[in-house]
């Protein structure tokens, strides 16, 4: 009986053979965790240019706030050699400032107009939107990489 | 014999799987990176899985050719961009797809532990 049990569980592991390679699957949890990391960057950008869109200068010479801009890139672990997300730059938009007619504001030059930020609160609405949109489909991601590992472990039970 | 096969051609699939969610999860993320491309890979056929499966020549020297294997799993880039909906469905695909081939194998070794005649949990 007990020889039939060794036999047995030889046979297993010899069935079994190399293991399924759980390697891409860690490197895809890094993959959209860095995924996340961008996006959430990017999400605090985009507030910031939000929370900036009234931010004008006291004196006529004073530029208003200047709208910042986010680029990604894909960048490769040098350890790993898992492809990864990144903050390329941070740059300034340099479209021309918005003109307000205020006369009286200390701001204000010689036609009476002081100049507003470069910001479309709709624009940058639309991109936190997207920026959520594609931090949701990172989470699902990991959800759907967790599933297929959960998978895996099962055929151990 | 023929089940060890079957097993090895589960096997691969599965490794496919792993490797195409890596894919899926990398476009996903890159979906708003600039000059990023969707990234694809070539599908599993039944023939090459047939023949990788069977071949497993051992090398002793370096000269030696180890016959074919299933290292099939390149991926190469599509001239289009990301689009979130269609790697979502792609994802969905591929994780019922592992299920299935998972499943398969599991049932498999439940198999073998029934002729073999141990105590099956």
């Amino acid at each position: 009986m007990k020889n039939i049990f060794y036999i047995s569980l030889f046979l297993l592991i010899s069935f079994v053979g190399t293991p399924v390679s759980a390697g891409s699957l860690e490197s895809a949890l890094d993959t959209s965790a860095s995924g996340m990391r961008s996006q959430s960057e990017r999400m605090k950008i985009v507030t910031e240019n939000i929370a900036n869109a009234d931010t004008i200068g006291i004196n006529p010479n004073d530029d208003p706030y200047r709208r910042k801009t986010i680029y990604f890139q894909e960048v490769k672990d040098p350890y790993s050699q898992t492809k990864l997300v990144t903050v390329r730059k941070v740059a300034r938009d340099n479209s021309d400032f918005k003109l307000a007619y205020q006369p009286n504001h200390p701001a204000a030059n010689a036609d009476g107009y002081i100049k507003t930020p470069n910001v479309d609160k709709n624009l940058e609405a639309m991109d936190l939107k997207e920026s959520q949109r594609s931090y949701e489909a990172n989470v699902s991601a990991i959800e759907n990489t967790k599933q297929i590992m959960e998978r895996t472990l099962d055929l151990m039970r | 014999m023929d089940n060890i096969l079957l097993m090895n051609m589960l096997e691969s699939k599965m490794r496919y799987g792993a490797a195409h969610q890596e894919l899926i999860s990398q476009n996903i993320a890159n979906a708003n990176t600039p000059e990023y491309r969707r990234r694809d890979m070539a599908k599993p056929n039944f023939k090459g899985m047939v023949k990788s499966s069977m071949t497993s020549l051992q090398t002793t020297h370096p000269n030696h050719i180890p016959g074919l294997s299933n290292d099939s799993l390149n991926s190469y880039s599509t001239g289009s961009k990301v689009e979130l909906d269609m790697e979502s469905f792609e994802m969905m695909k591929n994780s019922e797809d592992y299920e299935k081939a998972s499943t398969t194998y599991k049932k498999m070794i439940g198999l073998m532990k029934d002729a073999l005649g141990g105590n099956n949990s």
